[in-house]
């Protein structure tokens, strides 16, 4: 009598867990992501850019207008795999609000994990000293697998600056150079005065997006909203944020 | 006589059965995790504090478009199942228990060199998992030796 009780309960027991991770695995899949709440607004972050950062290397890099209503400033790693899966979605962000977005890209290589970050981050400022920044973030970003596991990633780096039309050895030359190495410190100097710990960090008008990444086009077009609400009375503003957002909002 | 000297011994054993069935709840816990997030395309940002990013988007991180830690989610859930029976007096399935977590450390030993020298970044849920599988083993070779005083 107590052997049978005694087999049935296992078995009762197992079926439960395995029904149990059935039902919570399948309803965090369907529902959302594991820890975060579905439908959930992401809380406004609080200001915590400090008003006397560093201003960050020179030139800027930088797509779209200077007066662009809303400025989303990127500190970035070359060789993190989130930020190779963000690059994609900030070329949407800017194709979709055009000359409304500003974006500003900064290097900020995690030295201690990513062996070759710095050389990447070294590697498009050296471009950029020939023209071809973007061209060579594009091509980093989109070639992150093959060169983060290079025993030697210098020599792609030199093979995409080939294939973008660079001087070769001015790059090289260029990539282990003062100059560059300058830059890419300053901008992580203006990262450290951000508090950036991880990367991607974006800033939307110097507002932290946090870790909610996928957040990124919502939070961007909720300042958008909320500046161009602003500006509605004024009608006779003559800049051309405020033309744009009125003329958005008699839509 | 034979029954009563069973139950007596399976008794015996039982409590490092269940301590296993509940360490590999963590386990199955931590697959599970690792599974959804795969499967998600969740992003997180990387950190200083460790490379786990690396490691989930590496090519190490799916067999055949399946993500391991999916295979990792079966596995603990055979070792709590074998570990549950054999606490309810099922004394073979403690051998299997054996066998089973003796394959598991094994896979995570190579995982573990894996991320140490060939993707060189540590995902702290991988270790964790490593961790628990080591725990399991050793759980299964001390109860060898109780058996045997």
């Amino acid at each position: 009598m107590e052997n049978t009780n005694k087999s049935g309960l296992p078995v009762a027991i197992i079926g439960v867990v395995l029904l149990a991770a059935i039902g919570i695995g399948g309803w965090f899949l369907l529902k959302g992501k594991p820890g975060s709440e579905p439908g959930t607004p992401t809380p406004t972050p609080k200001n915590t850019v400090p008003a006397n950062a560093p201003p960050g290397g020179n030139p800027t890099w930088s797509l779209g207008p200077s007066n662009a209503a809303v400025t989303v400033e990127e500190f970035a790693d070359f060789q993190c795999p989130t930020c190779a899966q963000m690059h994609p979605k900030v070329k949407e962000l800017r194709a979709a609000l055009g000359d409304r977005v500003r974006i500003v890209f900064r290097q900020f290589p995690l030295t201690q994990v990513h062996q070759w970050g710095y050389d990447a981050a070294c590697a498009a400022e050296a471009a950029g000293l020939q023209g071809k920044f973007w061209e060579m973030q594009n091509m980093l970003f989109t070639n992150q697998q093959s060169w983060s596991n290079s025993p030697d990633a210098r020599k792609l780096f030199a093979e995409y600056a080939k294939t973008l039309g660079l001087d070769v050895n001015k790059f090289s030359d260029d990539m282990i150079g003062l100059q560059v190495k300058n830059k890419v410190d300053a901008d992580m100097q203006r990262g450290r005065a951000f508090n950036v710990n991880s990367t991607p960090s974006f800033y939307i008008n110097n507002k932290p997006l946090g870790q909610n990444l996928d957040q990124l086009r919502a939070m961007v077009e909720a300042e958008l909203k909320k500046l161009e609400e602003a500006n509605q009375p004024q009608s006779n503003s003559n800049t051309a944020n405020a033309n744009t957002a009125n003329a958005n909002s008699n839509k | 006589m034979n029954e009563i000297e069973n139950v007596t011994n399976s008794n015996a054993v039982a409590k490092l059965p269940l301590l296993a069935a509940v360490v590999a709840l963590i386990g199955l816990s931590d697959a599970i995790y690792l599974t959804i997030h795969h499967l998600n395309g969740e992003m997180v940002p990387c950190n200083v504090t460790g490379g786990c990013e690396t490691v989930l988007t590496s090519s190490y991180a799916e067999i055949g478009g399946i993500p391991l830690a999916a295979f990792g989610a079966v596995a603990y859930f055979i070792a709590f199942s074998l570990a549950i029976l054999a606490a309810f007096g099922n004394r073979k399935m403690w051998l299997f228990f054996g066998m089973q977590v003796t394959l598991m450390t094994l896979a995570s030993s190579y995982f573990v060199y894996l991320q140490l020298f060939v993707i060189k970044a540590i995902c702290q849920y991988c270790m964790l998992s490593a961790g628990v599988c080591l725990t399991l083993f050793i759980i299964a070779v001390i109860s060898k030796f109780w058996k045997s005083r």
